[in-house]
């Protein structure tokens, strides 16, 4: 028995392989864009308007917060600058897209979607709130930079900006170091740096 | 038409670089097994939850439309939801900077930029539109942005979102109803042509602007008419009241129309050794516009001299023109001739563009479009395969019936040996139909060789598609391999890496134009 199944095995092996000695496909380099030949270059009639909208909406789409990616990771957006020990400090982003859900810029309502998506979990967002621009970021982070600059002056606090820093910290890049920086002006010196300021509130401190 | 191969995958590679891969995955599963359910979409592996999420987005840039079948008579069960890809308006993403160009030059860039608005953001209420006006730099304000508006739905480059849940009759009731009509002259509806004629609502609440205002010039309207355009009326104005407001998006028709209308008048400009022939013919489209039903017509409608006249004076370019060269102008259109196409120096015959009966005249659509599409794919011919080849695609499109072999090689006097050859590589590529006629006692059978319009318009549409993807991925790959260097301000590059950045941008330029230029080749084929 052992002999049939060897017998057999070689067989196969022979038989399959290199019984003609044919090769069954070419082994060829791959090249990506290999040459051909091109059309003339002046017969391509240039509109340089329409090209700057066509390059205005491609932007678009690769920012927008329509753009879903590959859907199951949250890849950090690539930085040319080195990755800094201080990078830890800053508050971590939530895992929600930094871009802001699309479904706020969605009308949800039955005469716009079919029902078995709108299902009975989705309430109907009141259409507000929705961060159209990140220029209206820039605008908020400036209106809030002034509103506590005014109150600072009549010394009281203000922790709502708290939270706005924060929301506004996940969108953009170099601002919101000088968010951190503002932020931990306006706390007492006798806070931690490395703890939230929400976690004291339920603990107790020991000295 | 449905799809072709390459067609799927340029607008599954759309819709990866625009909205990402999970979302063309979505999409590409519709496109290749066609109109699914909720349920059957998340058989594959991705989350059901997901899969709600992309199908909302999907639908809110007017790429998917649902629908449900009306159940058999007699049968209890419930209408199923399907998804179906709207196909059409997912190749159109590529053509937003043509569109937006058509309406700043028709509207002026206050309505340019509302019509943008719309166009990234898919579909958006009066009152959104007001918001994100508010989180500009310069907000223009409301009363700017419902002027916009009400001038953009005048035009009808802006209509009411469609119906979101159509139910498609049974096929077999209008099929009943033909039996009974002896000339079938429709071809049969696809799908998709089918769903989107049952979600377009009627003219007067897809419009509601117009209808208000055409309702307070008519006096045919009785009272609910009056009443419901100004119940409209109230809910456009109104931004307080956000659940009522109605919900615009882009009206795709209408722009591919105006495309059409101006491809037409190059075409006609290109072959017609005198140019006011192109102006007449302006005019003659513009007339006839708001009165097309549907994009595709095969003529426009009867117009008569003198209300040609009019719309052509109207114009800067046909001011000075006068009545007789009117007259002359229509005389040549309606006629056949040859023309000389530069630069390629060759000859052809031109047919009629403007159909003259009695005392009016009809623009012949599909003879100009005829034209253009019949040199793209002779051009394509030429190139590919040769002046023999041409010759032969020539002759057999004019013959327009299955011609046996050696008759083609009597008539052009080509070689015998030679013909069959060429034959044979044009039918490989699909650009020509064969048929072998097996005759007893003959060993070899005949072949019999025709131009299948449709087979090779398909054919060409399908390697368009092909080369646009190349073009974009070309693009991309070029993009990528510079990145970072792209990162770096323009104004600080010197020396070697200021040349690479030029060198960059310059092949940017070109594959966009080109991609540009093909598309309008694609639109020629598919949408014109």
């Amino acid at each position: 028995m052992a002999y049939r199944g060897g017998r057999g095995r070689g067989r196969g092996g022979f038989g399959g392989f290199g019984g003609f000695g044919v090769e069954y496909a070419k082994a060829e380099p791959f090249v990506i864009f290999p040459d051909i030949t091109l059309p003339d270059r002046k017969s391509i009639s240039d509109d340089t308007q329409l090209l700057k909208n066509f390059n205005y909406f491609e932007r678009f789409w690769k920012s927008s917060p329509y753009h879903l990616g590959d859907g199951v990771s949250k890849k950090e957006s690539e930085s040319l600058d080195i990755e800094r020990f201080s990078d830890t400090l800053k508050p971590k982003k939530t895992k929600s897209n930094a871009r802001g859900s699309f479904y706020d810029f969605l009308v949800l309502r039955p005469d716009n979607f079919p029902k078995e998506l709108l299902g009975d979990s989705r309430r109907e967002r009141p259409v507000k709130r929705a961060r159209w621009t990140q220029d209206a970021d820039l605008q908020k982070l400036e209106a809030l930079e002034k509103l506590e600059a005014k109150l600072k002056a009549d010394g009281k606090e203000e922790n709502e900006e708290g939270e706005g820093d924060d929301e506004v910290e996940e969108s953009e890049g170099e601002d919101s170091d000088n968010g951190d920086y503002d932020k931990n002006k306006d706390f007492d010196d006798d806070d931690d740096d490395y703890n939230e300021p929400e976690d004291n509130d339920n603990e107790e401190v020991y000295i | 038409m449905t799809a072709t191969e390459y067609g799927i995958v340029y607008a599954v590679h759309i819709i990866t670089v625009e909205f990402g891969p999970i979302v063309s995955k979505v999409c590409e599963r519709l496109l290749r097994k066609g109109p699914l359910s909720l349920r059957e979409i998340a058989k594959s592996d991705i989350n059901h939850n997901k899969v709600k999420d992309i199908l909302s987005l999907l639908i809110h840039h007017n790429c998917v439309q649902a629908f449900s079948l009306e159940p058999p008579d007699g049968s209890d069960s419930k209408a199923i939801v399907q998804y179906i890809v709207m196909f059409n308006n997912i190749i159109h993403r590529v053509r937003f900077d043509k569109f937006s160009k058509v309406v700043n030059e028709e509207l002026g860039p206050q309505c340019g930029s509302v019509f943008d608005a719309l166009l990234t953001s898919g579909r958006l209420t009066l009152g959104q539109l007001i918001q994100k006006d508010s989180c500009t730099k310069k907000p223009k304000g409301s009363k700017e942005m419902r002027d916009s508006l009400r001038k953009l739905v005048a035009a009808r480059f802006v209509e009411r979102v469609p119906s979101p849940e159509p139910v498609l009759g049974n096929k077999e009731g209008p099929a009943q109803k033909k039996r009974g009509a002896k000339i079938l002259k429709e071809p049969e509806e696809t799908l998709e042509e089918r769903v989107l004629e049952a979600s377009t609502p009627v003219e007067s609440i897809r419009f509601p602007l117009i209808f208000e205002q055409g309702s307070s010039s008519s006096s045919a309207d009785n009272d609910s008419n009056i009443s419901e355009g100004k119940r409209k009326e109230r809910d456009v104005d109104s931004s307080s009241d956000a659940n009522n407001e109605v919900v615009w998006r882009p009206n795709f028709e209408e722009l591919i129309r105006r495309l059409r209308h101006k491809a037409c008048v190059e075409i006609v400009k290109e072959r017609r050794d005198d140019q006011r022939c192109a102006i007449v013919l302006n005019a003659m489209l513009e007339l006839g516009r708001s009165q097309e039903k549907k994009v595709k017509t095969d003529k426009s409608v009867p117009m008569s001299r003198d209300s040609i006249y009019e719309e052509v004076i109207k114009t800067e370019e046909g001011r000075d023109m006068l009545d007789d060269k009117v007259k002359k102008c229509l005389e040549q259109l309606s006629a056949t001739s040859s023309y000389l196409m530069l630069p390629k120096k060759t000859s052809s015959y031109l047919p009629a563009f403007v159909i003259r009966t009695d005392d009016s005249y009809i623009v012949d659509y599909k003879s100009i479009i005829s034209v253009a599409q019949k040199d793209e794919v002779e051009s394509l011919v030429m190139k590919r395969y040769g002046k023999e080849a041409l010759r032969m695609f020539r002759y057999l499109s004019q013959e327009d019936r299955f011609v046996e072999t050696d008759r083609i090689a009597n008539a052009l006097l080509t070689e015998k040996k030679v013909t069959p050859q060429i034959l044979m590589k044009m039918w490989k590529d699909s650009y020509l139909h064969m048929q072998k006629l097996v005759v007893t006692g003959v060993y070899v059978p005949f072949l019999l060789w025709k131009v299948d319009k449709a087979i090779a318009w398909r054919k060409m549409l399908d390697e368009m598609y092909h080369a646009s993807l190349n073009l974009s991925l070309r693009l991309i790959h070029e993009s990528d391999s510079e990145r970072e260097l792209l990162l770096l301000p323009v104004d600080k590059l010197e020396g070697g890496l200021k040349n690479r950045r030029k060198k960059i941008d310059d092949k940017t330029i070109l594959l966009s134009n080109a991609r540009l230029n093909l598309d309008d080749a694609i639109m020629l084929f598919h949408d014109f």
